[in-house]
């Protein structure tokens, strides 16, 4: 039952907040939110005129920067002990983000505020930027999901760090038809953002699928039907008269 | 994992070799290993990916000139330096992920051992970078047209940016024991470089000190001769490669510190430390000195006196004036100045030949970015007047489209309006059927030139624009309502445009026909928007 199993999970929340708040290694991501912020008020200030195009390329620069604290988000050694526990692996990883998600609105709000406190003429299209920097953030979870398979001790973020920086050259040099960073008066703009869209939808999937539960993996064959065959003849003796399953009790089932 | 060294010296040899010996052999076994690991890090061979395909995407369908891409390179290698410096920061750290610190202590090799395999390990990316723009080069050399001579210190600077990114990456190691602190560090410097390489673009001489940074482009514009960039090549890459020596032997003092080694060579490592500072200081005062007034005198008489510095040599229908050493480009616009040439009644090119191309480039920008010497001040050009042509060319792209454009352009606007007499300029009026018919016969030469033409036209900077960002006196102008005009009779059949406007070409090229007078022969009505006529018509 998904629904139930669903609720079990949101059950546990509150236990969890406080021990994943503990755990998370919080220094990289806050570093990296507040050299954005840094990098952004030196690039964007009152007395260095910017084009438009290269006001939105350092927005962009700022986003790529706090990204790079999100890939050691996920960075958890104790996870292959944690396993066992009753919390999924996406609800813990979710439960990580959550709890960054307040301090990623305050930075790009600082964002947002820098660049319309210094060039207050200029419409910056904020709902298209945030759907890049959701894009890029979602992105770059993704990656740490996926990588903290490949690197050792689950530290994801070694995998994930360079892999973005990698993407993110890529994505400035994309050919026209594919363009994501997209200069602010071009014609591709709403083709881009689409894109971006569609780019957030694939980083939710793979985050997802990268976090599906290893606790929940099929178990190999052998092992399946002996658990079966198990809890087949327990629930035989289950059936069997209350004197006897007083008697069955004494000793503690292996279920 | 941890790297172990799989084959330790023979058991007899260790014995009867000197302590020195082994540790030094120890170390080269273990460079061996932590090299091959690191040119198999996949953040290296993505950045190897992204490099060659920069180098291949900037070489391809060029004219190169050597001396601007060997520029070209630094900035295809930098990120194998960002890979070299993430993937050796990650090495170094791989002892802590993996909990191996303390077995470390029973290996024969110390900490400033293990510290010096890291630095070690990089020097054959540095050698994979420096085979890369190797190749490029030598590739590039063998293009149709190519021109220049490479500078060894400008190749040597992309190789020399990879040592000193891998050596970052260990002084990180050293110091702090997060893996993400590299990430952010690479990122601030990559900014930090663009930041400064910006800043110098948009001022070139004025802004010296921006030679502190690391890479800095070629100037914007179409590359003069070598003689005439002066680019502190060697004293930069001295100065990088002071940085790097002096980095990695501050990683090398910090590990000796850590385990507290023997005073002795503490003291190496601090003399060879203020030796690197000492280089590297040194090469930073030499390479944001100013221009010398030399240097500063020669460009000035380019950009006054454009003629001086070129050869001249007559091929057929032109007479083509270059840069020494720039004359392998000549063939290049053979096809289009011939093809330009073959559009014109044979009567009428008799009186306008030969044509004279020439060189122009926009080295007034070195010397002040704002203001257009050339044009500024009214200097005349002290010759003939001529068809401009760049320095940068190529098969395909918007930009050689635009330089293809501009020959086209020129050359028929000569032909169609000749000089009259010795030294009076040619009357050229650019809202009139003779901007049209210049234009059209421009289009012929080839399809670059055509598209070039559409894309100037379609997409004008002001009313009356002109095929050059860089643009000297010899450039005609033109209207965008005569290049709207041409464009449609581009679109027309070559032949029935080609008859209407010879048998007519005395009336179409007369300075004072209008466009519409041009439309009622081609029996084509231009475009009826006269309301925004340019300021020049």
């Amino acid at each position: 039952m998904p629904a139930r199993r669903l609720r079990r999970q949101l059950r546990l929340v509150p236990a969890l907040l406080v021990p994943t708040a503990r755990a998370v290694g919080w220094l990289p991501a806050l570093a990296a939110l507040a050299v954005s912020l840094g990098l952004l008020a030196l690039a964007v200030r009152p007395g260095l005129p910017l084009a438009p195009a290269d006001l939105l390329r350092w927005v962009r620069y700022a986003m790529i920067v706090a990204a790079l604290g999100y890939a050691f988000l996920l960075d958890d050694p104790s996870e292959p002990t944690t396993e066992g526990v009753a919390g999924s692996l996406l609800l813990r990883r979710t439960l990580r983000v959550v709890l960054l998600l307040p301090a990623t609105a305050a930075w790009w709000v600082a964002v947002v505020w820098r660049v319309g406190a210094v060039y207050p003429q200029l419409p910056l299209p904020i709902a298209a930027l945030t759907l890049e920097a959701a894009a890029l953030l979602t992105v770059t979870l993704a990656l740490a999901a996926a990588g903290s398979r490949l690197a050792p001790e689950r530290r994801g973020g070694v995998v994930a760090a360079p892999a973005l920086l990698v993407l993110a050259t890529a994505a400035f040099h994309l050919p026209a038809r594919l363009i994501l960073y997209v200069p602010p008066d071009s014609a591709e703009w709403d083709s881009a953002h689409q894109r971006w869209t569609a780019l957030l939808g694939l980083a939710l999937v793979a985050f997802v699928v990268a976090s599906r539960d290893p606790a929940h993996r099929r178990l190999p064959r052998s092992v399946r039907t002996l658990a079966r065959g198990r809890a087949r003849r327990h629930a035989a003796r289950a059936r069997q008269p209350a004197t006897h399953h007083a008697e069955q009790h004494t000793t503690k089932p292996a279920t | 994992m941890t790297t172990t060294v799989d084959r330790p010296p023979a058991a007899g040899a260790s014995r009867t070799l000197p302590a020195g010996a082994r540790s030094r052999r120890s170390t080269l076994a273990l460079t061996a290993v932590e090299s091959g690991r690191l040119l198999r890090h996949p953040a290296v061979l993505a950045a190897t990916a992204v490099s060659v395909w920069l180098l291949w995407r900037w070489g391809r369908g060029t004219a190169p000139v050597l001396h601007y891409a060997d520029i070209a390179t630094q900035f295809a290698l930098a990120a194998l330096a960002g890979a070299a410096l993430l993937a050796t920061n990650l090495a170094v750290l791989r002892s802590h992920r993996d909990g191996a610190v303390d077995l470390y202590g029973a290996t024969p090799l110390s900490l400033a051992r293990r510290t010096l395999s890291h630095l070690l390990s990089v020097l054959p990316l540095v050698a994979l970078g420096g085979i890369l723009v190797v190749a490029d080069l030598a590739w590039l050399a063998g293009m149709p047209g190519s021109v220049g001579t490479p500078h060894l210190a400008e190749a040597a600077t992309g190789p020399a940016l990879i040592a000193l990114g891998g050596c970052v990456g260990v002084l990180l190691g050293r110091l702090a024991r997060s893996v993400a602190l590299a990430p952010l560090v690479l990122v601030a410097l990559v900014l930090g470089s663009l930041t400064v390489a910006e800043l110098q673009a948009a001022g070139h001489d004025q802004r010296p000190w921006t030679w502190l940074g690391t890479l800095l482009r070629a100037p914007p514009f179409d590359p003069p001769p070598a003689a005439l960039l002066g680019r502190p090549a060697t004293w930069h890459l001295v100065y990088l490669l002071g940085i790097g020596v002096a980095l990695a032997t501050l990683a090398l003092w910090r590990s000796l510190a850590q385990e507290r080694a023997r005073r002795r060579a503490q003291v190496a490592a601090a003399i060879v430390l203020v030796a690197a500072l000492a280089a590297t200081a040194a090469a930073a005062v030499v390479q944001t000195r100013p221009t010398s007034s030399t240097l500063a005198d020669r460009r000035l008489a380019v950009v006054t006196n454009p003629a001086a510095e070129l050869v001249c040599q007559r091929r057929g229908p032109a007479n083509y004036c270059v840069f020494a050493g720039f004359e392998p480009q000549i063939d290049l616009w053979e096809p289009t100045v011939r093809a330009v040439v073959a559009a014109v009644p044979p009567a009428a090119a008799a009186r306008a030949l030969p044509v004279t191309v020439a060189h122009r480039v926009g080295l007034h920008r070195l010397i002040d970015e704002e203001v257009n010497l050339g044009v500024q001040e009214g200097q005349g050009p002290s010759g003939p007047i001529v068809a401009p042509v760049g320095t940068a060319w190529g098969r395909d792209g918007p930009l050689f489209e635009l330089a293809h454009a501009r020959l086209a352009a020129s050359v028929a606007a000569r032909l169609v309006a000749p000089t009259r007499g010795d030294g009076e300029e040619p009357r050229w009026f650019p809202c009139n059927a003779q901007a049209v018919v210049a234009l059209w016969l421009g289009g012929q030469a080839s399809p670059q030139a055509a598209e070039g033409i559409s894309q100037a036209v379609t997409d004008p900077y002001s009313e009356i624009f002109v095929f050059s960002h860089d643009p000297v006196l010899d450039d005609p102008p033109w209207d965008v309502r005569a290049g709207r005009f041409a464009l449609a009779l581009l679109d027309r059949p070559r032949d029935q445009v080609t008859q209407t406007l010879w048998r007519n070409w005395d009336l179409v090229t007369a300075p004072e026909t209008t466009i519409e007078r041009l439309g009622e022969v081609l029996g084509i009505q231009p475009s009826s928007d006269t309301s925004n006529l340019g300021p020049g018509c």
